[in-house]
């Protein structure tokens, strides 16, 4: 009979002391476990800063670094949309239309054409080694290379549309809708656009150009001439602005420091205001971006203004309102021989052409 | 159904309590907090490395400005990084997000005093670079003055070297002395330029110039140097910082303050649980109770029941004669029931004409076969009461007429074997009924014989009259008839019956023995047995009294006798 009503009890409440237990045990092992955590501290890593000292001793130039590592698939297809001329309201310009990577990266033009033939107010900047500079466009008013391909998709004489045109245009392909699937969760969209064109732009670097080459110690890399324009080029002052791994685009300067260019050329427009158009500081008028001289050789014209057709013409101008100096005709020559040794190849993505 | 229900509801509100309570007390993590200390220090260290970059920029130590670049990138980087860490270590609030605020706009105007750094500095030290070789060049560009403006040239000369000097201290050092030396070297040429060769001119204003430049931008560079250097950077870091803290000092207590009421609401739980199991330990203590209750009722039942059993076979035992007596005869009876209440039948009726002896053995046991034996001796003998005359055929007859009726009344699936045996005064036996042989033992041949029983039994069907039949034997002197049911033949031992060589065994050793000593005999015969069913045994001895021994039963007296003879 004890034995019957034992059964009886652990069928009827059998469920309640179980749970009830098992309830208090839990929120029991919950209160230590906070402990723990709380007990539980992660180390903080120790920063690998840069140093001071890790800069004091780097020449004025130096070579390009090595490509990043980039998603060759998305590099592939920020390709193919660089060349898209969907990009524009009128389906006639393309990234590469103004920066043609066979031709220095730019169009060769003072004032770039874009829809409906219409010229835009400024000069082309290459876009090869773009992914160097500090900040994007002449006056700087772009931080990233995502951020500058809003300027000239929205450009009314550049390429004049919107991104939900584009979007809506790029959809209607399944080709770019296959692609972009592949790659981002989100399909087709203006980020994933920007992000992609981008990673192309990233792999834009031109390498092995002469003079990164007797950088790294190949001593016929350079000839006499060119190595006496270099001696010239850090003698005479040019040094003092193009200096870094890019030659240049690494600062702000304004454009006439020792000599007024502009009162000298006349026609002052809009922009050559430059980074005042950005900052409406005063003391940012006629201050631009400090172009790098990579591949300068194949950039012609030059300048924002697109106002020197020819290297010598340019160093001329610079050696007078940059640093307040007149150069002679050897010194020019050698100074630009120096500069034909700063064009490299042309990436090996872009030319494979893979579409 | 509901007590579940409302347990589930307990014991869901008691995790969610403690689920709650628990999130509420990991707020404060600690790994967040070191990750959040840590991007506060790679800020700190990164905007000291960018005063020290352009210090050693300022001074020609820094040959480019990548290093100064990329630090400036770097700050951005982890201005972002600062952001997300904090909002991942706390809930930003008002202090915390105006200290970042402050913090970004810092930072900002920090990179615009650097960005006015590297241009200035690079004008200044083009020019600073430059004026020594335009000194130079200057000099080269003349060296055959003519002698009458030797002593003006010479002087010039001077003057240049003078500027050349005062530029380059006053861009060293910087101070009162060196600028208004470098101010009155400046304005010593530029008065000296007017009266020089015109060939001279435009050198000396280049180096004028640059003397200006270096007049100009000298002060400008060290005065982004120093506002670089005295931003208030750091000061916009250390209170990001103290804001910071505070508010993960806050999050801390909060998470405390939850850990303490998890910690009471944990106990008051295991407090619950322990009164739970309290109550159920009372709740168990009832039920014992009830339970033992019930059964002790139970057990009351069971005793009535076994009181009624008992009565039963009060009323069975009552019903057989305790001692039967026949005329010229010795009786011996026994009745054995395995159960209570047993289904065997015997009865000795005298009447005034003649004695009948009864035996039979409802299929069965328990009370109702009780019952039914019950009814068959009420029915023979309220028969015989009427027609103490009738044959033992016919009294069957009416018998199994009134059994099977009561039967199916009963719902009983039950028959019963009987054999009625008439003695008459004569010692004549007329006998008829289905039951088990009829043993005789034959005092003048010492002898044992059988005599098979016919007809059918009763209980099964309406009318048996057919089947039925009255046979007759005789009984002579020192005779010994023995009855008995199937409960003594099946009794068994090992493997073994007792069988009906048990009896014949016994019986055959009847002579000169007493009705009660054939009877206890076949009894101790009996005695390692098992009975497994009732057994009732009657055994009667014929006297001599007016009776001549008798002869073996022949089978042609075995005839059918007559109705109503």
């Amino acid at each position: 009979m004890i034995a019957v009503g034992q059964r009886a009890k652990a069928a009827v409440f059998g469920r309640v002391p179980r749970a009830l237990a098992a309830l208090a045990l839990a929120s029991l092992g919950l209160t230590p476990l906070c402990a723990c955590e709380s007990a539980k501290r992660e180390e903080p890593k120790p920063a690998s800063s840069p140093r001071l000292s890790s800069g004091l001793d780097r020449e004025p130039l130096e070579a390009l670094p090595e490509t990043p590592p980039v998603d060759h698939a998305t590099a592939s297809l920020g390709r193919k949309l660089f060349h898209d001329k969907r990009l524009s309201s009128d389906g006639s310009t393309a990234c590469a239309s103004c920066h043609d990577l066979a031709k220095g990266g730019d169009d060769g033009l003072a004032r770039s054409v874009g829809v409906g033939k219409r010229k835009g107010g400024i000069n082309a900047p290459s876009v090869f080694n773009a992914a160097l500079n500090f900040v994007q466009f002449w006056d700087g008013r772009a931080k990233t290379l995502e951020d500058q391909i809003d300027g000239p998709i929205a450009h009314p004489s550049e390429m004049n549309t919107t991104w939900n045109d584009v979007v809506a245009k790029l959809k209607r392909d399944t080709e770019y809708t296959k692609a972009f699937a592949e790659r981002y969760p989100d399909g087709v969209t203006a980020a994933n656009v920007r992000y992609s064109i981008a990673a192309f732009e990233r792999t834009l670097l031109t390498h092995d150009a002469p003079f990164d080459r007797w950088l790294r110690g190949e001593q016929g890399a350079l000839s006499p001439e060119q190595k006496e324009g270099y001696a010239l080029f850090k003698g005479v002052g040019c040094i003092a602005c193009h200096q870094g791994r890019n030659v240049g685009g690494n600062m702000f300067q304004r454009f006439g420091v020792l000599g007024d260019y502009f009162k000298d050329r006349g026609n002052v427009t809009e922009a050559d205001y430059g980074r005042y158009n950005v900052t409406k500081d005063e003391s940012d008028r006629f201050v631009f971006r400090v172009p790098s001289l990579r591949n300068v050789e194949h950039t012609a014209p030059y300048f924002h203004d697109g106002s020197a057709q020819t290297l010598p013409q340019a160093v001329q101008v610079m050696a007078k309102y940059q640093l307040g100096r007149k150069l002679s005709d050897t010194q020019i020559a050698e100074i630009v021989a120096f500069l034909k040794s700063l064009s490299g190849k042309v990436p090996e993505l872009e030319l494979r052409g893979i579409r | 159904m509901r007590r579940f229900a409302l347990l589930a509801a307990l014991v869901a509100v008691a995790l969610a309590g403690s689920g709650l309570l628990y999130v509420r007390s990991r707020t404060a993590d600690f790994d967040r907090h070191a990750h959040a200390i840590e991007a506060l220090g790679s800020i700190r260290h990164l905007s000291e490395l960018l005063s020290k970059q352009v210090l050693a920029a300022r001074f020609g130590l820094l040959n480019q400005y990548d290093p100064l670049t990329s630090t400036e990138l770097s700050l951005l980087d982890a201005r972002d990084e600062l952001g997300s860490r904090i909002g991942a270590a706390v809930e930003l609030d008002p202090s915390v997000s105006s200290a970042l605020g402050e913090l970004e706009a810092s930072l900002q105007e920090q990179r615009v005093r650097v960005e006015r750094f590297k241009a200035e500095n690079s004008i200044l030290r083009n020019s600073v670079y430059y004026l020594p070789t335009a000194a130079q060049d200057a000099e080269l560009s003349y060296p055959e003055a003519p002698a009458s403006e030797r002593a003006r040239v010479d002087q010039i000369s001077l003057a240049v070297q003078r500027v050349v000097k005062a530029a380059l201290v006053y861009n060293l050092v910087g101070d009162q002395t060196a600028r208004a030396a470098h101010v009155e070297a400046v304005s010593r040429l530029t008065k000296l330029e007017s009266t020089a060769p015109e060939a001279l001119r435009p050198q000396l204003r280049t180096i004028l110039a640059h003397a200006a430049v270096i007049g100009n931008k000298q002060p400008a560079v060290d005065r982004w140097v120093k506002q670089v250097v005295d931003s208030d950077l750091s000061d916009r870091i250390k209170s990001v910082e103290l804001a910071y803290q505070d508010r993960f000092g806050e999050t801390v207590a909060s998470a405390n303050r939850y850990r303490r009421i998890l910690y009471g609401w944990s106990l008051f739980l295991l407090l619950a649980v322990t009164l739970a199991g309290l109550q159920l330990r009372k709740v168990y203590a009832d039920l014992e109770k009830r339970v033992a209750d019930r059964t002790s009722d139970l057990r009351a039942a069971l005793a009535e029941l076994w009181g009624e059993m008992k009565l039963a076979r009060k009323i069975q035992e009552a019903l057989v004669p305790s001692a039967p007596v026949l005329e010229n005869c010795e009786v011996a009876a026994s009745m054995r029931p395995t159960e209570e209440v047993g289904g065997d039948y015997y009865d000795v009726v005298r009447t005034k004409d003649n004695e009948w002896i009864l035996i039979g053995d409802v299929s069965g046991h328990g009370v109702p076969a009780g019952l039914i034996m019950m009814m068959c001796q009420t029915a023979v003998r309220t028969v015989l009461r009427r027609e103490p005359g009738i044959m033992p055929d016919q009294l069957l007859s009416t018998v199994n007429s009134v059994l099977t009726e009561n039967i199916r009344q009963l719902g009983e699936n039950k028959y019963m074997t009987i054999s009625a045996l008439r003695r008459d005064p004569d010692g004549s036996v007329f006998f008829a009924g289905a039951h088990q042989d009829i043993w005789v033992y034959r005092a003048a041949t010492d002898s044992v014989e059988s005599i098979e029983t016919e007809g059918m039994w009763l209980g099964l069907k309406e009318s048996i009259d057919d089947v039925l039949s009255t046979q007759r034997f005789q009984l002579g002197a020192g005779d010994v008839l023995l009855l008995y049911t199937d409960g003594i033949i099946e009794a068994s031992r090992g493997g073994s019956l007792f069988d009906v060589s048990g009896v014949r065994h016994v019986l055959s050793k009847a002579r000169g023995k007493s009705a009660e000593q054939v009877l206890s005999e076949l009894f101790i015969a009996l005695h390692d047995f098992k009975l497994s069913d009732d057994a009732t045994v009657l055994v009667i001895r014929q006297l001599a009294n007016g009776l001549p021994s008798s002869s073996p039963t022949r089978q042609d007296e075995l005839g059918s006798v007559p109705d109503g003879a």
